[in-house]
């Protein structure tokens, strides 16, 4: 059982000019299964590798229960810990490799042999125990260095991608998984990943970072429905939000390529200027032809892209100007392809960011 | 130039293990083709062996018309993008992506302004062209591989080959990716065969999927008519996000029982059956039809995979909406939609029934 906290920790690597880290500060409740979600090269892995003692810090403290820990070596920190490179022994077999935390600690054989083939079958792997790790899959391995951290009883898990390397069905019932075995051991479990669906479906909080720093800190719920930032927006959901980049003249919105009016009930949120508009594409309601007479919402006009469907839902893609809107629903629909549609968002459903860049935070896709 | 692909009696053999045995595959012009399997099915070495790279495959491949069984690979006009991007690490983005057009037939029938255009366009539709000037060591792996893609699309081939050439992205930008590549092939009017062990691409971008397992071809057919009629178990499993459930059940006097729930089954013979339920066909909170105890819920956003339990058999059901009131150890009613239901036999995995 531990509360974890950082406050104010940065980490600059030799040589490097920025900070790979930028004084973030968050804490963690005790019990608490956190993901820790970005783009790569945001800070998150070096975040958990500073958690882990694996990386020192530059500057700020690190607590486990309020005592800093940013001195404690490692092997003193009571965490267990698996990285997305395995670091499996190859000359042991998968139950010694898996076994190995446990002999450390001097546990009888037959709880040994009881811990091992539990979280063994939990993670699918119990056929491969007598192998060696060498002629397995990437997905298997990762598995095993997976059971290796979960076979012990500490107080903080510390998880990188530890499921990268697995295939999307297996993948699904890993996360089951690995919720089932926090749930189990009520610890305090720290996640790393890029897959915001990982994120959504496996964290009590999520904590998002992007370059460096916190982005929004959250439970699913909220990072879904208000997200904080338009890079939070722009990053979780799948497809994630639409975001148009619009500039406000009076009573009309213009953006690249296309104008809309002012949505009924969003006068004051949108100020003169540049902001960001974005809505969620299954709360994007799509309709053939020119868009007639006023609505309540945002209206927009565009043309059919590509339309995708999926056996369980449609994604139509529909270009709006110089931007793509992805509308999503669960029939089973069909347009032709540069056929106009209308689009129409519930103001209830916008949600507006300042853009004090003028060009929009986040890449083309 | 787009041309109709007919490739016959294709196999591959590796020592004396039969890799791939595929009777017909045909595509019409222009056709985005989708040859989707787990990994070890056979498709890497299929489209290997339509662009004549393996010396000991058989089988006739017709382009246009034209029998191309024994021409050289360089000859056959087919652009081949793996997974592996193979760039050369000297030259920029621009260079690599005009290397192609560069070829020494090639250069007689491109003036230089039409290999930048070409380049120009590709880039373009790619989202490149903030890149054109780079080498691929500064690249993100994403980007290296629409480089990669970029280059075989640039020479305008009559059939482009794809080996799974955006499994290396990750998630949000292969799913952003997905929409601009189908159009991308649509406008270019160049006939596509694509390689993927995902569910999602086959349905995104196949007009006509081939489900390979095993190195046969287990069906055929565009992507919807797949999902709602798989001709056995396993196409039935490779398609659909969650993986479908399937639950023994039982035929008797032209009905078929499963789980309790009761539904009419004409013609079919009494005895044990293998029940498909789509987790998407399984509803909550409306009409009750099965008493299902709530063991995981795991929120995707706008909707969440719910894991229960119904006499004793586990199902995954995909809901509509995510962070509702359910809590594990609820119990909450299940509705079947109706239509549904696939049945199997169990003996042969073929589908008997389908839309029940």
């Amino acid at each position: 059982m531990s509360r974890v906290e950082l406050r104010s920790v940065s980490k600059r690597y030799p040589k490097a000019d920025d900070l790979a880290v930028k004084q973030i500060s968050f804490e963690i409740p005790d019990g608490e299964l956190v993901v820790i979600l970005g783009p790569s090269g945001c800070g998150k892995t070096t975040t958990l590798r500073m958690l882990a003692g694996l990386e020192g810090v530059t500057s700020g403290e690190i607590l486990f229960d309020g005592k800093p820990v940013q001195d404690t070596p490692p092997a003193a920190r009571n965490i267990a810990m698996a990285f997305e490179n395995y670091g499996l022994y190859e000359q042991w077999d998968v139950f010694d490799n898996i076994a190995y935390p446990l002999r450390l600690r001097s546990v009888p054989d037959a709880q040994i042999e009881s811990s091992v083939t539990g979280i063994a079958s939990g993670l699918g792997i119990a056929d491969y125990l007598g192998q060696r790790p060498g002629a397995l899959s990437g997905g298997v391995r990762q598995r095993i260095g997976l059971a290796r951290a979960l076979v012990r009883d500490p107080s903080v898990f510390l998880l990188d991608e530890p499921m990268s390397h697995v295939d999307a069905d297996g993948r699904n019932d890993m996360r089951l998984e690995i919720r089932r075995i926090h749930e189990r051991t009520g610890a305090t479990m720290v996640i790393v990943t890029h897959d915001q669906e990982d994120a959504l479906m496996m964290a009590d909080r999520i904590l998002i970072m992007n370059e460096g720093g916190i982005e929004q800190y959250d439970t699913p719920r909220q990072i879904y429905d208000a997200p904080a930032t338009a890079f939070v927006a722009g990053f979780v959901g799948e497809p994630p939000m639409n975001i148009l980049s619009v500039s406000r003249s009076g009573d009309s919105l213009d953006g690249a390529g296309f104008a809309a009016s002012i949505p009924y009930g969003l006068d004051a949120a949108l100020v003169p200027g540049r902001q960001l508009v974005a809505f969620r594409p299954h709360l994007t309601r799509i309709v053939s032809g020119p868009a007639a007479g006023a609505a309540g919402g945002l209206v927009l006009t565009g043309q059919v892209y590509m339309v995708e469907p999926f056996g369980e839902r449609t994604i139509v893609t529909v270009q709006v100007g110089q931007t793509r809107v992805k509308v999503e629903s669960r029939a089973q629909e069909s347009y032709d392809l540069d056929s106009v549609v209308s689009l129409l968002v519930r103001t209830e459903d916008l949600h507006v960011f300042a853009d004090p860049a003028g060009s929009g935070r986040g890449e083309r896709f | 130039m787009t041309a109709e692909l007919k490739v016959s009696e294709l196999s591959v053999t590796y020592g004396d293990v039969d890799a791939v045995r595929i009777d017909e595959l045909s595509l019409d012009a222009g056709e985005f083709g989708v040859l989707l399997g787990p990994s070890g099915a056979g498709k890497t070495s299929s489209l290997k062996a339509i662009a004549g790279l393996l010396p000991g495959a058989a089988g006739a491949v017709h382009l246009g018309g034209r029998d191309i069984s024994r021409t050289a690979p360089e000859e056959r006009d087919i652009a081949m993008c793996f997974e592996s991007y193979a760039l050369y690490p000297h030259l920029t983005v621009r260079k690599n992506l005009e290397f192609p057009l560069r070829a020494p037939r090639r250069v007689r029938e491109l003036t230089a302004q039409e290999r930048r255009r070409r380049v120009d366009e590709v880039a373009d539709v790619l989202g490149l062209g903030q890149l054109l000037e780079r080498r691929p060591a500064q690249l993100s792996g994403g980007q290296r591989q629409r480089v990669s893609l970029g280059r075989a699309l640039v020479r305008r081939p009559t059939l482009l080959l794809l080996d799974e050439p955006i499994s290396h992205l990750d998630a949000k930008l292969r799913n952003g990716m997905r929409a601009e590549l189908k159009r991308m092939q649509r406008d270019m009017g160049v006939t596509t065969l694509f390689a993927t062990p995902d569910q999602g691409e086959a349905f995104a971008l196949g007009d006509r999927v081939f489900v390979l397992d095993a190195g046969t071809l287990r069906q055929v057919g565009e992507p919807t008519e797949l999902y709602l009629r798989p001709s056995n178990v396993r196409v039935a499993e490779l398609l659909g996000a969650p993986r479908i459930n399937l639950v023994d059940g039982e035929v008797r006097g032209q009905r078929v029982t499963v789980l309790g729930l009761e539904r009419p089954a004409e013609g079919l013979r009494d005895g044990p059956v293998l029940v498909g339920l789509r987790p998407a066909d399984l509803t909550v909170g409306g009409h009750r039809e099965l008493e299902a105890a709530v063991v995981a819920v795991q929120p995707l956003g706008n909707a969440a995979i719910m894991t229960v339990k119904v006499s004793g058999q586990t199902l995954r059901v995909l809901t509509q909406g995510a962070f509702d009131e359910w809590q594990v150890g609820d119990t909450v009613g299940l509705g079947v939609r109706s239509g549904s239901l696939l049945l199997f036999d169990p003996v042969t995995t073929m589908c008997v029934k389908a839309g029940i």
